[in-house]
């Protein structure tokens, strides 16, 4: 025991030499989606993958091009251990929950295209079955550190599993730590503690029994994008305008957190391979939320407020002024954080007009599950399965952080002042009240959902063709229950709304037709409903129960027709699809200029179509070369009109109504081009090294859809400006390069041999500077038609990043 | 003789820890800041400055210098927008920023230094500015005042909490020389005409100006924003005095109140020969 300590202690010195990079989210999928790496084998064996090349490359390398196969953005879906995570309630995040702990799960099936799952039935593009069944882990202990200069500083974990016997408890386990400190990403800093175990028994008669608990409390900055001309101002590619300086220290209010506990317990009874059943109950019962400076009755603190820049000047004399200021001062470019607390403290009656809130939700989930499986024979098989979620979410305010005052009014900031006495009261029963730090303020109400889904599959196998379909029954229900009763819905605030229930239905199918052990086809075919989600169903329900107008079911119906080479050492892919999204709908809080007053904007029966040709050729040379290829076009685009409304905050008063301009625009940010090309090399079993690059083109800014109303467009009639106005950006087309490099190796302790995996990788090799987010802002000069008062906002890569993973393995 | 050398090192000892540790006992030392930086600009009085404008007319300031003043009126009630009146001993004058909630930052009995080269010297029907900008090309004289951003080039902050006290003044020596001073005036009462009105039309946030009658002769023109928080409140009935900054509307004399709290009308409305020849 005390050997394997010194041995950790040399580890861990050892490994702490080094330094730095890449990005977080794309290591930790990697972890997920890496099945070798489950099993130990840190270098895969070449070929063996049986997922999509496409989507692998898109998903690890791409993800700076927000490349999504097919454009169809927020279509995937996770299932772990039987039971799905997501919420239709706004406010939990279920992969937040577990940041940073990827790896305490096994995958067990990943699902493209609507494919028929053994696992269940899922509605979406693309799903993955995660398992963390604790058999699955080798025994032993696993520790990796890892350095990187992107979303995290230093990271490391410790995972120890048990290996068991028949009817032995079988332990797995797992501790993480990833730290930045201030100043040291865009995002500010991270901290991220997390521990999980799972625990597994098998009992008599092919019956076993598990449960699992992860629990990670992660704190973490946010970067927030800006306009052009503050970048060229900062000379940063990764400016940040949401810091700033306090006493001599930066100050990074801008953040999101988490602290959820999630336990699941399954039970598993299987009849000699023929039949299996699965019952899975899940609960977390936790908080996430997120911190940002606000204010009222005072100055906008933002340092990128379009006012506050060169720009918005027009004597040069002024902008060059400006221009130098801000050139020669970095901190104006930043939060003043030490006039905001001077202000504060310096108020008369100590009132803060500044104050850290966060926005709060205490979140409680429950989960029950089953799934049924069956091999009726040879050819036929079926399964059968059942999710009822039971989502109750919180929301409420509270001050963080006073900032020098002693207390901040409740009072609702963007209410337009009618002169009535209670319009702006956040809470008409304790009015003007002075909230103090670590108080609640603000919106006070509860969202409550409850999804019954259940569904059946079928499936047929024949030495020739694979038939399968499948079927899908759910229902949503959704209530609001408000804890306050504001000043301007005095009778819409308070109490528990009506029952809201919407049903939805879809089926699917596939058809495999082979041609030979080499040659497939394959058709797949589908029409899915979609319930609204809570934050669709209600206007606002932070302050009201309104419904939003526009509400149906998201209806999405498609066909695609693919075929498939699998030789020995080459893999062909080619795919074309059509799919038809009808019902689409937004909803959208704005300052309008033209009513001067915050709006509601809300958008339905938006249809989109998304169709294209995707290919991919995988192959293997010389034994020891491999290489990726890549090529799709797509065409994304609205295919209508749709209907929206602009309501007016303070009394939901509609003063504008009718169609949008839209059809033909484009329907997604996601590149329609892309090339990709990816090449790794094995010249030993230990050694990988990889080169991915990636092309995209055709990439669209993400707009703001009211802007382009008939009622603003139609009476142009000069056609520059009508296209000006009209027509959406595309990006320049740019090229992203990474690489990395894998080896394992052992080392001799005594008679055992220690096996030590290294990991390097760079991201964005060549620092292109490349936009990951470009959108117009809502806020629109109706007045004069000036789309440059409010520009674009951008948010940068990162630029070339890079990290040092190294993991010891300990039998 | 060592016996005396000890004591010697013994004694000087205690005496440079007493010294070290009075020293650190005392606030601050007595020692001057270093003038460093803009510090160095040549200070003016208002009363030269305003010199140095002739009305209708704009003037760049080119030359190094700035101006020491205290801040008298600001947008706490938003009977001023965008602007702030600062005055010093021989003076007083609008300065104009373009930013909001300016009373945050700069409360009245704030003295301030102002730096003043590339500002500019306007007037606004003949009441005196410092703008940072003008444009002429619409073929009026339009201004700007600071930007926000730059607050800090501009003016540092030197003292806080300087007491401010109007300067008493009646009809009769009202003139140009007070533009943006704290005045106050003696003995005034609203026009009875105008007592069942309200300082301005606070519904459609359209400005007024109401007749502020001396006992003695003599009319001011209590001007008053759409704005204000108090555009809403009703005229008192009484007399007395008010205070407020002296300000001209072309050739009207105006005053402009701060708050409603610098009306002091306790006595009865006046009678008398002057007051009927009002």
């Amino acid at each position: 025991m005390v050997s394997i300590h010194k041995l950790l202690l040399i580890f861990l010195l050892l490994v702490f030499q080094f330094a730095h990079a890449q990005n977080e989210e794309e290591i930790t999928k990697q972890w997920v989606y890496d099945e070798n790496e489950r099993t130990y084998n840190w270098v895969p064996t070449l070929l063996k993958s049986n997922r999509n090349i496409l989507t692998s490359i898109s998903q690890f390398n791409g993800y700076v091009f927000n490349w999504i196969p097919r454009g169809q953005a927020y279509n995937n879906s996770t299932i772990i251990d039987g039971i799905n995570w997501d919420s239709n309630l706004n406010g939990w995040n279920a992969s937040f929950s577990y940041t940073g702990m990827y790896k305490i799960f096994h995958q067990k099936q990943s699902d493209e295209n609507l494919e028929y799952s053994t696992e269940g039935y899922s509605k979406n593009y693309r799903t993955s079955y995660l398992t963390t069944s604790a058999n699955l882990f080798k025994k032993g202990w696993q520790l990796h550190t890892a350095f990187s200069n992107a979303s995290y500083i230093n990271e490391g974990h410790i995972q120890y599993s048990t290996a068991g016997k028949h009817n032995e408890w079988i332990l797995h386990s797992f501790l993480v730590f990833q730290n930045t400190p201030n100043g040291l990403s865009p995002g500010g800093y991270k901290k991220i503690k997390g521990a999980a175990f799972s625990i597994e028994k098998k009992l008599k008669n092919n019956q076993s029994f598990g449960l699992t608990l992860w629990w990670d409390q992660a704190n973490q900055g946010k970067q927030a994008p800006s306009v052009l001309e503050a970048y060229t101002l900062s000379q940063l590619r990764n400016y940040n305008p949401s810091w700033g300086w306090l006493d001599g220290q930066a100050y990074y209010p801008n953040s999101k957190y988490t602290n959820v506990p999630v336990f699941s317990i399954r039970y598993e009874k299987s009849w000699r391979d023929k039949a299996m059943l699965q019952i899975n109950f899940g609960l977390a019962i936790g908080e996430q939320g997120t911190s940002q400076l606000d204010w009222t009755s005072t100055a906008d603190p933002r340092p990128d407020y379009y006012r506050y820049l060169p720009s918005y000047r027009k004597d040069s004399s002024t902008r060059s002024q400006l221009t130098k200021w801000f050139e020669s001062n970095p901190q104006a470019l930043q939060i003043n954080f030490d006039r905001i607390q001077k202000i504060n403290t310096a108020s008369v009656s100590k009132r803060s007009f500044y104050i850290i809130n966060k926005n709060r939700a205490n979140i409680i989930l429950a989960r029950a599950a089953a799934l049924y499986k069956l091999e009726i024979n040879n050819y036929w098989s079926m399964n059968v399965g059942i999710q009822i979620a039971k989502d109750k979410i919180h929301y409420f305010n509270s001050i963080d952080n006073l900032l020098g005052g002693q207390f901040y009014y409740n009072y609702n900031g963007w209410v337009i002042d009618d002169g009535l006495v209670n319009s702006f009261q956040n809470n008409i029963q304790s009015p003007d009240q002075k909230i103090k730090e670590g108080e609640r303020w603000g919106p006070n109400y509860e969202l409550q959902s409850m999804q019954a889904t259940s569904w059946l599959q079928i499936k047929n196998t024949s030495p020739r063709w694979e038939f399968s379909t499948g079927l899908n029954y759910a229902m949503d229900l959704f209530q609001r229950n408000g804890f306050n009763q504001n000043g301007l819905f005095i009778n819409n605030s308070l109490g528990r709304s009506s029952l809201l229930y919407f049903p939805s239905v879809g089926y699917k199918g596939q058809v495999l037709y082979k041609y030979s052990g080499r040659f497939y086809a394959r058709s797949i075919f589908f029409n899915q409903q979609f319930a609204p989600n809570a934050s669709a169903v209600f206007l606002d329900p932070a302050f009201h129960a309104f419904q939003t107008p526009f509400l149906l079911p998201l209806l999405k119906n498609g066909i695609d027709l693919s075929f498939y080479f699998r030789g020995v050492d080459t893999k062909i892919m080619i795919s074309t699809y059509f799919q038809k999204v009808k019902n689409e709908a937004e909803k959208r809080f704005f300052y309008h200029d033209r009513y001067g007053s915050f709006v509601y904007g809300v958008i339905g029966q938006k249809e989109s179509i998304y169709q294209g040709v995707e290919s991919s050729v995988e192959t293997l040379l010389f034994n020891f070369l491999q290489v990726d290829m890549s090529f799709n076009i797509g065409r994304y685009y609205i295919s209508n009109n749709p209907l929206y409304e602009i309501l007016l905050a303070n009394d939901i008063y509609k003063v504008e109504s009718g169609l949008l301009r839209l059809k033909n625009l484009p329907a997604t940010t996601g590149p329609e081009i892309t090339e990709a090309i990816s090449i790794q090399v094995q010249p030993t079993y230990s050694t990988r090294v990889s080169l991915t690059g990636i092309y995209a083109a055709k990439r669209a800014i993400s707009y703001d859809y009211y802007r382009r109303s008939a009622l603003m467009l139609d009476p142009i009639a000069t056609q520059k400006l009508y296209t000006s106005l009209h027509d959406v950006e595309y990006l320049p087309s740019q090229f992203v390069l990474n690489a990395s490099m894998s080896k394992s190796f052992n080392i001799s302790y005594g008679k055992q041999k220690l096996p030590i995996y290294c990991n390097f990788s760079f991201k964005n090799l060549l620092g292109t500077l490349i936009p990951v987010l470009v959108f117009e802002q809502s806020r629109f000069d109706y007045i004069n038609l000036n789309p440059n008062k409010y520009p674009l906002k951008y948010l940068y890569d990162q630029g070339l990043t890079y990290a040092i993973g190294i993991q010891l393995q300990i039998q | 003789m060592k016996i005396k050398t000890s004591l010697t090192i013994f004694i000087s000892s205690i005496a440079i820890v007493v010294l070290f540790f009075s020293a650190a006992c005392l606030k601050q030392t007595a020692y001057a800041q270093p003038v460093n930086g803009n510090d160095t600009d040549s200070l003016i009085s208002i009363k030269a400055l305003r010199k140095l404008h002739a009305m209708g007319n704009f003037e760049p300031i080119t030359k190094s210098m700035a101006l020491e003043a205290t801040i008298v009126a600001n947008d706490e009630h938003d009977n001023l927008y965008k602007s702030i009146s600062i005055q010093d001993s021989s003076g007083g004058i609008l300065l104009n920023l373009d930013g909001s909630s300016l009373y945050q930052t700069y409360p009245v009995g704030t003295t301030v230094r102002i730096r003043l080269q590339n500002l500019f010297l306007t007037d606004y029907r003949r009441m005196l500015q410092l703008v940072a900008s003008v444009d002429t090309s619409s073929g009026q004289l339009l201004t700007t005042g600071i930007p926000a951003p730059l607050f800090s080039k501009y003016i540092k902050v030197v003292k806080e909490n300087t007491s401010v006290v109007p300067m008493v003044v009646s009809f009769k020596n009202l003139a140009d020389s007070l533009q943006g001073r704290l005045i106050k005036i003696s003995n005034v009462e609203f026009s009875s005409a105008d007592t069942n009105s309200t300082f301005a039309d606070k519904k459609n946030k359209i400005g007024a100006s109401r007749g502020l009658k001396f006992c003695t002769g003599g009319t001011i023109y209590l001007r008053t924003s759409g704005y204000a928080d108090f555009a809403g409140i009703s005229l008192p009935k009484n007399n007395g005095d008010i205070v407020g900054i002296y300000s001209v509307y072309n050739y009207e004399k105006q005053l402009l109140l701060r708050d409603t709290s610098d009306i002091l009308f306790r006595s009865k409305r006046c009678t008398g020969a002057a007051w009927l020849k009002n």
